[in-house]
């Protein structure tokens, strides 16, 4: 520790910054892992269960058990505007059909959709931090260095000697800064670049049931 | 029905919580077990040590002279050895019964002279072998042709030639210090005079064109001369020397 006591006030400063971008990088981290993969476990389950029931009202019902997922969310979007549409077709001739003259399908195609959309930018919530960690901390961390040894170089020059038991403790506590802006910026880039996957894996889950979802309603409600 | 997306999500704060936790952890278990490496500086003075001693006119010149002190350690007696025996605690002395007779007399000054004789022979023995040395010892550095010894061509018996070597390494010391160069191959040949007061000073004779190999010489001058001992004999000392990125000549 005594290699870090012994920086100076913009070094340290810098390693200040560092720690505040690992500490929430890893929260981030933490609390992505945690959200993706409850997201593809309640997915999972919640299209079994889907494929499974008969009836939209009595998945509905069901819908607490899958809270996690973003696939319930579209359901319940998409089934309550088919609702809506049902109600105001009742008021007319035939209550059992939704007409894809008046844009019914239509409007159950936008929900889905403003619904995935919402979806998805919960899922990317926080992940632009550590898109930033990954990419400024290395240079955050080479400035520190940079000055480090600019100091420790005004120091040599004091000092009067150039022999490298002077040089190098100098300059071994300026590399500190890259190495921590590298701890911080790795595990960064690694996080951001496994969720990006895994959500979108998610996107295309959630395409490929309101797809299905949209199938289903033009081929029990439409005409 | 926007309302139904709006779940409760639960944020990430206790998550950065764990992670402030999992960083305090890791802190301490470097601090515990000095992971980070730690740098002590080395408080040992730097000395110099002539290797090559060349026969001068004043020998101490340009070699660390013993002090004072040294010089007459041997001679003081060391730690008072226990007294051989307090007169009132003497050892009963021979009976004197019987006087030194003149035979006696005679035969002890003949065991001294033929010991005296003995042991004048011996030292000159012995500094005939050191000449002998001395002299094979310059032969083969005449042979090596080195120039970073002695003076070549230098007959090594000129007062101050072992200063010349001596100020020849405090400069190539200084140089190595303060170099710096732009020029492929800059050569700098400078005379430099060393005042009885250990005043050093220089003047460039030929310079080398590269303004920072140029300042690197004068730079180096001056850094030797902050710790220069004054030439032998309180006389000026003035040589020309040649200052090349390889290192310090005299011409």
């Amino acid at each position: 520790m005594g290699m870090l006591a012994s920086t100076g006030l913009v070094v340290k400063l810098v390693l200040m910054l560092l720690l505040y971008f690992s500490v929430v990088s890893w929260g981030i981290i933490f609390y992505k892992l945690l959200q993706v993969y409850r997201a593809n476990g309640a997915s999972e389950r919640f299209l079994e269960f889907f494929w499974k029931a008969k009836r939209f009202d009595a998945i509905s019902s069901q819908l607490d058990r899958f809270e996690h997922s973003p696939l319930t969310v579209l359901f319940q979007e998409g089934y309550g505007e088919l609702k809506r549409l049902q109600e105001k077709v009742e008021e007319k001739a035939d209550p059992n059909i939704v007409s894809t003259d008046l844009g019914g399908v239509d409007n159950i195609a936008r929900a889905l959709r403003r619904a995935t959309t919402s979806e998805i930018t919960r899922l990317e919530k926080y992940l632009t931090f550590l898109a930033t960690t990954g990419a400024t901390a290395p240079f955050v961390g080479l400035f520190g260095t940079v000055w480090g040894i600019m100091t420790a170089f005004e120091q040599i020059g004091k000092s009067g000697s150039a022999s490298l038991a002077v040089v190098a403790p100098g300059i071994a506590e300026a590399l500190i800064a890259t190495a921590i802006g590298l701890v911080a910026a790795i595990p960064a880039v690694m996080g951001y670049n496994h969720f990006q996957h895994k959500i979108k894996v998610l996107i295309s889950e959630m395409d490929s049931f309101s797809t299905e979802f949209l199938n289903i309603v033009q081929r029990n409600f439409g005409r | 029905m926007i309302n139904a997306l709006r779940r409760n999500y639960p944020g990430p704060g206790g998550m950065f919580v764990l992670s402030f936790i999992c960083h305090l952890v890791v802190f301490l278990v470097i601090a515990y077990w000095h992971i980070l490496p730690q740098f002590h500086e080395d408080e040992t003075p730097v000395t110099y040590v002539d290797m090559v001693t060349l026969p001068v006119a004043s020998p101490q010149s340009g070699t660390p002279a013993p002090s004072q002190q040294e010089s007459k350690a041997p001679a003081a007696p060391a730690p008072a050895p226990p007294a051989p025996a307090a007169p009132a605690m003497a050892l009963p002395t021979k009976p004197a019964a019987k006087a030194p007779t003149a035979k006696a007399k005679a035969e002890q000054q003949k065991e001294a002279a033929e010991a005296k004789a003995f042991n004048e022979r011996m030292a000159k023995m012995e500094q005939q072998a050191e000449d002998r040395r001395q002299a094979a010892a310059l032969d083969a550095l005449k042979k090596k042709g080195s120039s970073r010894t002695g003076m070549p061509g230098g007959k090594g018996t000129q007062a101050g030639s072992d200063y010349s070597s001596y100020l020849q390494s405090r400069l190539k010391d200084a140089l190595k210090e303060t170099m710096a160069m732009q020029a492929k191959a800059p050569q700098v040949m400078a005379t430099i005079t060393v005042s009885p007061d250990g005043y050093i000073d220089y003047h460039v004779e030929k310079p080398s064109g590269d303004p920072l190999f140029d300042d690197a010489v004068r730079r180096a001058v001056t850094l030797a001369g902050k710790t220069l001992v004054p030439p032998p004999n309180g006389a000026y000392f003035k040589r020309v020397f040649r200052f090349r990125p390889e290192g310090v000549g005299i011409k």
